[in-house]
């Protein structure tokens, strides 16, 4: 019996990626796995997912969608994750406190209660202005498409940057920081941690 | 000796059409002078968009570095940057420095002007060679240029701090358009949150 070689995604931290990946399933779907994302290596140079909205498949990276290649692998041999994020937010003050910082965010129709932050299923480009894009400010980030869901009992809300709110918790500045201390924290696989909502 | 016995009216006639046509022509003739002047002109036209087409060119490399990077065939192999990255471990280098040094070059001198530059080696041996434009003796290919340069610029570079790794840059080129051109490249590559850290890199 061999040992299972797990591997983790890695190097899309550039402004081209943007912490995703882009690969294709064996039925030919073309999807993005997000940075860290643990995978297991098969072996015929394919990849098991093993956490995530698409756990379970068989990919490869779709080398054809990455232009320019930076590196000449996309994988870690090795990664050790951050303990799970534990965040806390306030509605009374719409403020969303993190074990190190707090948040200025937008929140319209989260409840309060104990949700899991999941890994993030895929780029939410269509939303996204130009100037989110922008790191001359401290409100831009390249990683910007990347949303976190939140597990709540309504579904589709999610952990994001952005200048308004649909229901989800959007935060309005410090995305970049966020986003590189939310993505390789592990609560379970799966899971980045816990969001705790409370009313004041 | 033969001589034309032609009426004087006609010759008169003529002499004053060819006076008339002679005039005509030389006006539409430029002088010397002339020729001299729209000469420099010109020439001083052409130097005059060469040099801003060239500024423009920097311009939009300092503007729009993303998509320089993205829509030029950067010609960076998967055998060069898996020599880079296996040159930089085993020499301690910093691999995102020399990964961006090595794309600064190939943007300024891209594979034909190599070529060329290679060909020229012919004439003067001493020069800059491969796709890290290093100074030799003799002409050196790509993975020659990567594995000098590595060696004699970026070794132990790895974990450098902001002000040392400004250092080995100047060392490499000392301009400030430079310096900064490599900074916006490194900053493509790498979020400003991570420069000089070892973090989120793999373990």
């Amino acid at each position: 019996m061999t040992q299972a070689s797990y591997k983790y995604i890695g190097n899309v931290l550039d402004r081209n990626t943007r912490g995703w990946l882009p690969v294709v399933d064996e039925h030919s779907n073309k999807f993005y796995l997000p940075l860290l994302t643990k995978v297991e290596k098969l072996e015929n140079a394919n990849l098991f997912v093993m956490e995530g909205i698409h756990k379970g498949k068989t990919i490869a990276v779709d080398h054809k969608r990455i232009k320019p290649n930076i590196y000449s692998s996309y994988l870690f041999n090795s990664f050790t994750y951050a303990e799970g994020a534990n965040l806390k937010l306030i509605l009374k003050t719409s403020i969303l406190q993190f074990p190190t910082q707090e948040e200025k965010v937008m929140c319209e129709g989260i409840l309060p209660g104990v949700y899991k932050i999941l890994l993030p299923d895929r780029p939410h480009e269509k939303k996204m202005q130009e100037d989110y894009y922008d790191e001359s400010n401290s409100s831009g980030s390249r990683f910007c498409t990347t949303w976190f869901p939140i597990d709540t009992p309504q579904h589709n809300q999610y952990l994001h940057m952005g200048e308004y709110s649909t229901g989800c918790v959007t935060v309005l500045d410090n995305w970049q920081r966020i986003y590189l201390s939310l993505i390789h924290s592990r609560e379970l696989e799966s899971v980045i941690g816990t969001l705790t909502v409370v009313e004041e | 000796m033969w001589e034309l016995n032609w009426p004087d009216e006609y010759f008169k006639v003529e002499d004053k059409e060819s006076i008339f046509i002679s005039q005509t022509f030389h006006s539409l003739l430029p002088n010397i002078i002339d020729v001299v002047n729209n000469f420099w002109t010109s020439l001083f036209t052409v130097l005059a968009i060469f040099i801003y087409r060239k500024m423009d060119r920097r311009l939009n490399i300092e503007i729009k570095i993303d998509n320089v990077i993205k829509n030029s065939n950067l010609g960076l192999s998967h055998e060069l940057l898996q020599l880079i990255e296996e040159k930089s471990k085993d020499q301690n280098a910093n691999e995102i420095l020399v990964k961006a040094i090595c794309i600064a070059e190939n943007i300024e001198r891209p594979a034909w002007f190599r070529k060329f530059e290679y060909f020229s080696s012919l004439i003067a041996k001493h020069g800059s060679y491969g796709i890290m434009q290093t100074q030799t003796d003799k002409p050196i290919d790509d993975k020659a240029s990567i594995n000098i340069a590595i060696e004699k610029y970026f070794k132990n570079t790895k974990y450098a701090s902001k002000e040392e790794i400004e250092i080995a840059i100047r060392k490499y080129n000392n301009s400030d358009h430079y310096f900064r051109f490599i900074q916006e490249i490194i900053t493509f590559i790498l979020p400003q949150e991570l420069h000089g850290y070892n973090y989120l890199r793999e373990s």
